[in-house]
């Protein structure tokens, strides 16, 4: 189920606020819970109920683990176990075929692909379960509950797409006193943060989407030109940040309204002035997720300065390979790893500094230019981007019209990129991502503001009014449903 | 619970809302469809004189402003003379509020061939209509050319009409006839609707009630053309030609699938594929002919070839 979706709106998301604080208020609190849980997994499985199955054994061995970790002599064995079952789990899933295809290539082996479908979420509830595991090695989880720790991981607003969660920031909120009430204050700024994030997602995203994928399919076949590979990968920059910024709020608003607050998970990345900076601001609890358990299991920078810039380009690294099976992503995670690294020599070892508008201008170029091959479906299309968007003589003869009034001038827009309003559209998107205020921060502000409640009436117009585009329009998935 | 100061100001704060949301679509490119007409007139038609606004979809894709002729038909020209060289015959192709209105299909074929070229329909009309159409074009304008838009939905839905002033075939121990509905009081409360910049956004750009109906149903395959089902239909436009004094070989179709081709070709009538103009120019060219998947109308590009096309086989007759 998407978030986007008018059963999500109309139906589910009411539904389920409404009966869980019946219950809750009723003082049934587990019965709450198992509600909860229910809803979640009905939210899971109506994408495709079989992966239930799968959700539910991952979350059945975790927790048997975890149980045997607290319990054990032998801590470490357990985790261990814990970690391969639970990185097995996603190598099969998700990067089998991408195995199988590259020793066929590098063998000449003829091993047929297992088609295996991604199932939704998993790289998500499978690096929220590791976190939990090695959180229990260290002492930090201390609950034992079966219901609790489904709750922690079905619970549906951080279920498909993150934020990635630790127990102890999301779990004891739910028994915290005056949380089993509906709290106006939380209401009203979930369903702001919920609204803008719709907007983002339905007005924004969707609409950059529409220039974006016939410049990428072009790029399939054949050379993009200047002018389309620019503006092609601009609008996919900008769709990516409003995609997942707008899903990132909506999960956040979601979870509000029932008084649990989720990590901030996206913090205006595009304002960033540096490729760490970029990423403290950009899935942040990922990049939390893979500095604790990647980075810092690795040595950080404990170790000498040869080895620190190893596991800072490895950490990158991971993450790219995480985003997908392919070699689009795997060289996706070399760009950012490689970047990261030479910001780190740059930060060690020379004493001046950029201007900070150069600076910003470098990181947002460096960080567009890569997402190129992150969205490519291949190398090659990858490559007819970037020389598109290196070949400056292609940009003389581009003529940025939708219509000619003049017959002689039918075929003469740039090719995927014919029209004009996708221009607009990128200025737009590119106006409210560099300048624009944080959602989190503006809604803050709204809730403490005299007229809060007059801002509410009109958050919930612009709710209502996103929600009736949503019905009219061929809604699409977040794109970080597919990693 | 919230006070009731409270929700009269969430209340209000959600009016105010939705009052600057009209006051944005009022600015944008909103669709506003077709004004009514009230007068009497034989065929289905708009208020003359009248201008509308188009755009498609939620983002105002397209937008594409007109006017409606002195004789209530969608065309950038007013019909000034009694006599058409070509009265074009067809519906929302005809309107063509997708392109400028320099740029549709009859303009096209004014522009290459010289021909004073009229077009008659409105949306929603199909083949029963358009002989509704035949019939006051011929009397009206006595073109020396006919060129119909008959594909392969025309003549499937030619058997019903919801429309006011719309036409549909009945079957009866007589033979086939042509029957025309009523036409309609102009509704008061419409025209003050169509005033709202959002009802109009709701019903025209984001066609609410079709996304409403298509997420409640279940998908159906779409109905199986039988070329000789609809013999009798093709007869009876034959008849009609008799009937007005036109010869067959004056009449042109425009057609967009290889079964209504063949039925044609049967018929010994002229005509051009679409469908494979389009292809060819997509193939050709790497551009397409019509919007899809926003509109399968033809956009300024397919107009242009299939007005080249028909032109052609004017200018060769």
């Amino acid at each position: 189920m998407l978030f986007n979706s008018p059963i999500f709106i109309l139906a589910f998301l009411p539904v389920t606020f409404l009966v869980y604080f019946f219950l809750t208020r009723g003082g049934l609190i587990n019965l709450s819970k198992v509600w909860l849980v229910f809803a979640s997994l009905f939210f899971y499985g109506y994408w495709n109920p079989i992966y239930l199955l799968l959700i539910g054994a991952s979350i059945g061995v975790n927790f048997t683990l975890a149980n045997r970790i607290r319990e054990a002599q032998n801590k470490q064995g357990y985790l261990y176990t814990g970690i391969l079952f639970n990185l097995g789990l996603l190598g099969y899933f998700k990067y089998a075929d991408f195995f199988i295809n590259n020793v066929n290539a590098a063998l000449s082996t003829q091993i047929p692909e297992l088609n295996v479908v991604l199932p939704l979420a998993i790289s998500f509830f499978t690096f929220q379960q590791v976190a939990y595991l090695v959180d229990t090695k260290n002492g930090d989880c201390k609950e034992s509950n079966f219901l609790s720790y489904c709750l922690f991981i079905c619970f549906f607003p951080q279920l498909i797409a993150g934020p990635i969660v630790h127990h102890k920031e999301m779990m004891p909120q739910f028994d915290e006193a005056g949380k089993s009430r509906i709290q106006s204050r939380n209401v009203m700024l979930g369903l702001m943060i919920f609204a803008i994030g719709l907007f983002k997602k339905v007005v924004l995203a969707d609409a950059l989407a529409q220039y974006v994928d016939p410049v990428f399919h072009l790029s399939l076949t054949q050379e993009v030109e200047f002018t389309a590979a620019w503006l092609g990968s601009l609008a996919y920059t900008f769709q990516l940040y409003f995609d997942f910024s707008g899903y990132c709020d909506m999960a956040i608003g979601a979870a509000l309204l029932f008084n649990i607050v989720l990590p901030i998970n996206f913090n205006s990345p595009y304002k960033a002035v540096n490729i760490q900076d970029f990423w403290r601001r950009w899935h942040m609890t990922l990049s939390r997720w893979f500095r604790d358990y990647v980075y810092v299991k690795l040595g950080g920078n404990r170790v000498g300065k040869l080895l620190t810039l190893r596991n800072v380009f490895l950490t990158a690294f991971v993450s790219g390979i995480w985003h997908g099976a392919g070699w689009t992503f795997v060289i996706w995670g070399t760009m950012h790893g490689l970047a990261m690294v030479v910001h780190r020599l740059y930060s060690d070892h020379l004493s001046f500094s950029l201007p900070r508008w150069l600076a910003w201008a470098l990181t947002f170029l460096f960080v567009n230019f890569a997402w190129v091959v992150f969205r490519a479906e291949s190398l090659t299309s990858a490559m007819n981007i970037y020389t598109g968007m290196f070949n400056v003589s292609g940009v003389i003869n581009t003529q940025f019209v939708e219509f000619y009034h003049s017959a002689s001038h039918l075929f003469s827009a740039p090719r995927g990129f014919e029209s004009v309003l996708g221009v607009y559209w990128v200025l737009v998107a590119s106006a409210i991502a560099f300048w624009g205020v944080n959602s989190l921060v503006l809604s803050e502000k709204m809730a403490a503001s005299q007229a809060k409640q007059w801002l509410l009436g009109g958050a919930l117009s612009l709710l209502f009014f996103t929600t009736l585009i949503s019905l009219g329009n061929k809604y699409s998935a977040f794109i970080y449903f597919n990693f | 619970m919230p006070s009731f100061t409270s929700i009269f100001k969430v209340g209000l704060g959600f009016i105010v809302g939705l009052l600057l949301i009209e006051f944005v679509l009022q600015v944008m490119p909103t669709a506003t469809g077709f004004q009514r007409s009230s007068e009497p007139f034989p065929i289905r038609h708009w208020k003359p004189n009248s201008t509308y606004q188009y755009s498609n979809g939620w983002n105002f894709r397209n937008p594409q402003s007109g006017n409606v002729n002195n004789y209530g038909f969608v065309n950038v020209k007013d019909y000034d003379s009694p006599k058409a060289d070509v009265v074009v015959i067809g519906d929302s192709y005809i309107e063509a509020q997708q392109v400028t209105q320099d740029m549709t299909f009859h303009a096209i074929i004014e522009q290459e061939t010289g021909l004073n070229t009229y077009s008659i329909g409105t949306n929603d009309s199909q083949f029963a209509d358009y002989i509704n159409y035949l019939r006051y074009g011929m009397k009206t304008f006595s073109p020396d050319w006919l060129v119909i838009k008959l594909f392969a939905s025309d003549l499937q839905g030619s058997d019903k009409s919801a429309m006011p002033q719309g036409a549909y075939f009945e079957k009866s121990e007589q033979g086939l006839s042509i029957k025309v509905n009523p036409p309609r009081a102009n509704s008061a409360l419409r025209n003050y609707i169509k005033k709202s910049a959002l009802l109009r956004y709701l019903f025209l750009n984001l066609r609410l009630p079709a996304q409403i109906k298509r997420l409640l149903s279940t998908p159906s395959a779409p109905p199986v053309f039988d070329a000789a089902q609809y013999q009798p239909l093709i007869t009876f436009f034959d008849n009609e030609l008799r009937l007005h004094n036109v010869n067959k070989n004056r009449v042109i179709f425009i057609t967009d699938s290889d079964e209504v081709s063949a039925l044609l070709d049967q018929n010994q009538y002229k005509h051009i594929h679409s469908g494979q103009i389009l292809t060819e120019m997509f193939e050709k060219t790497g551009f397409r002919g019509n919007d899809e998947p926003y509109d399968g109308h033809w956009n300024f590009r397919g107009h242009h070839q299939v007005g080249q096309a028909v032109s052609a086989l004017l200018v060769a007759n």
